[in-house]
């Protein structure tokens, strides 16, 4: 199984192989528990800086498509395929649409919910899981 | 028990030791390499594998005819210089010292022999990085799957070299002791070997676990490289632990007058072990050269 990086695309590098590796899960290129490159060896195949790959392992990590198991490295998660459908971005978009719509069932004016969310989004550590 | 020794015994194995030692390092190893580069020379041209002559490798194409020339007749001239070393040892009746020292010339003339394998090596690291450079403009392909030192070598291997390392360890602290306290040389001596070991450890991780140095290379074929290296640098370490123990040994006994036997065997297993078994792990033939054409025209 292989991964391509195309640095002339417009798409981030670390999307790129988000993508790629959620792509795979889903098409049973791989499984469950299937181990991983080490970020260190990815980025030096693909040329790549050890922050890029480290980001998109980050990501992945986050959606529950990949974990890490300390010195022994990197695996498939064992629900990877289940989370591989999860669309985050479309779920952040509905949570602020009740939000919104909450909020001008409320009385408030779409400008004062901008400066509302621009105020949230500014607070330090808001919302961020410990 | 030396003393009994018909000296023209020792002196055969010498001789025989010697030239087996021109012929495996001057004559057989180079004409094996010059087959496989004449191979891909022939087979594999600029035109149709661009990829495997990258621009930025200091003009790798204009060189390679002289690089052939040159890794040629630097052969033919060491093995000569050798032949008439060993004449000129045969016609004056030279004899290795009995307390040892005669080992410098087998491996000062060693030292010469591998210069144009040094050459090799240094126009085959240009290639690589004219390679990667080269790669840098283009689209970059990994393999998802984690590389690991037992990937490559079996274990049993790897155990036998720290084995191996813990012994020579053992003899020399042993060896030492019975001559009264450490000097400098002793700690210098276990530095040196320990060193060595070490740089071996950091080498194989780097180009096992991390670094590809042939950027087009086949997943398959790069697996058959590291591998190659790998086992090449454990084997040396093997090597080097039981040469310096056997070494300790003819020193302690006073068998020093097959030390250039034993330096001379010492070092062609090294290449045997080394070079050599590189070259037969990777035929020419089995090697994928489809991954040098232009992307356009490489298979689907």
């Amino acid at each position: 199984m292989q991964v391509a990086i195309d640095i002339e695309s417009e798409e981030p590098l670390f999307g790129q192989l988000v993508g790629q590796i959620k792509k795979a899960v889903q098409a049973g290129q791989l499984l469950p528990e299937q181990a991983l490159p080490s970020i260190r060896q990815l980025a030096s195949d693909l040329s790549l800086n050890n922050k890029t790959v480290a980001k998109a392992y980050k990501l992945l990590e986050r959606d529950g498509v990949i974990q890490t198991k300390g010195y022994r490295g990197t695996f498939v998660h064992p629900n990877a395929l289940k989370n591989c459908t999860i669309d985050l971005p479309a779920l952040v978009q509905v949570k602020l649409e009740d939000a919104v719509r909450a909020s001008r069932a409320a009385g408030a004016t779409d400008s004062e919910i901008r400066i509302a969310f621009s105020q949230v989004m500014q607070t330090p550590n808001m919302g961020e899981t410990k | 028990m030396i003393e009994n020794m018909p000296l023209n015994f020792t002196l055969l194995i010498f001789y025989a030791v010697f030239a087996t030692q021109i012929l495996f390092v001057s004559v057989y190893l180079p004409a094996k390499t010059l087959k496989r580069i004449n191979f891909v020379r022939k087979n594999y041209p600029k035109e149709t594998y661009p990829k495997l002559y990258p621009e930025g490798a200091g003009g790798l194409l204009a060189s390679i005819s002289g690089l052939r020339v040159l890794y040629r007749y630097a052969n033919y001239f060491i093995a000569s210089v050798g032949f008439v070393g060993l004449a000129a040892m045969l016609i004056t009746g030279f004899e290795p010292h009995p307390l040892g020292g005669s080992e410098i010339f087998v491996m000062l003339y060693f030292i010469l022999q591998i210069l144009p394998i040094v050459i090799l090596g240094v126009s085959e690291y240009e290639q690589f990085k004219g390679m990667r450079q080269a790669v840098k403009k283009a689209k970059r392909t990994a393999e998802l799957a984690p590389r690991r030192l037992f990937d490559f070598i079996s274990p049993g291997w790897v155990f036998g070299a720290v084995i191996a390392y813990l012994c020579w360890l053992g003899v020399f602290i042993y060896d030492t002791n019975l001559d009264g306290p450490w000097q400098t040389k002793h700690f210098v001596g276990v530095a040196i070997i320990t060193f060595l070991n070490l740089a071996y450890a950091v080498y194989i991780a780097k180009i096992a676990l991390v670094k590809k140095q042939d950027p087009f290379k086949a997943t398959k074929d790069h697996h058959t490289q590291v591998s190659a290296t790998v086992k090449s640098l454990v084997f040396s370490s093997t090597i080097i632990s039981l040469y310096s123990i056997v070494s300790m040994a003819a020193d302690r006994y006073a068998f020093e007058i097959f030390d250039p036997v034993m330096t001379s065997i010492f070092l062609q297993a090294c290449l045997l072990f080394g070079f050599n078994l590189m070259l037969d792990m990777q035929p020419v033939d089995e090697l994928d050269f489809e991954v040098y054409k232009n992307d356009a025209e490489q298979p689907t």
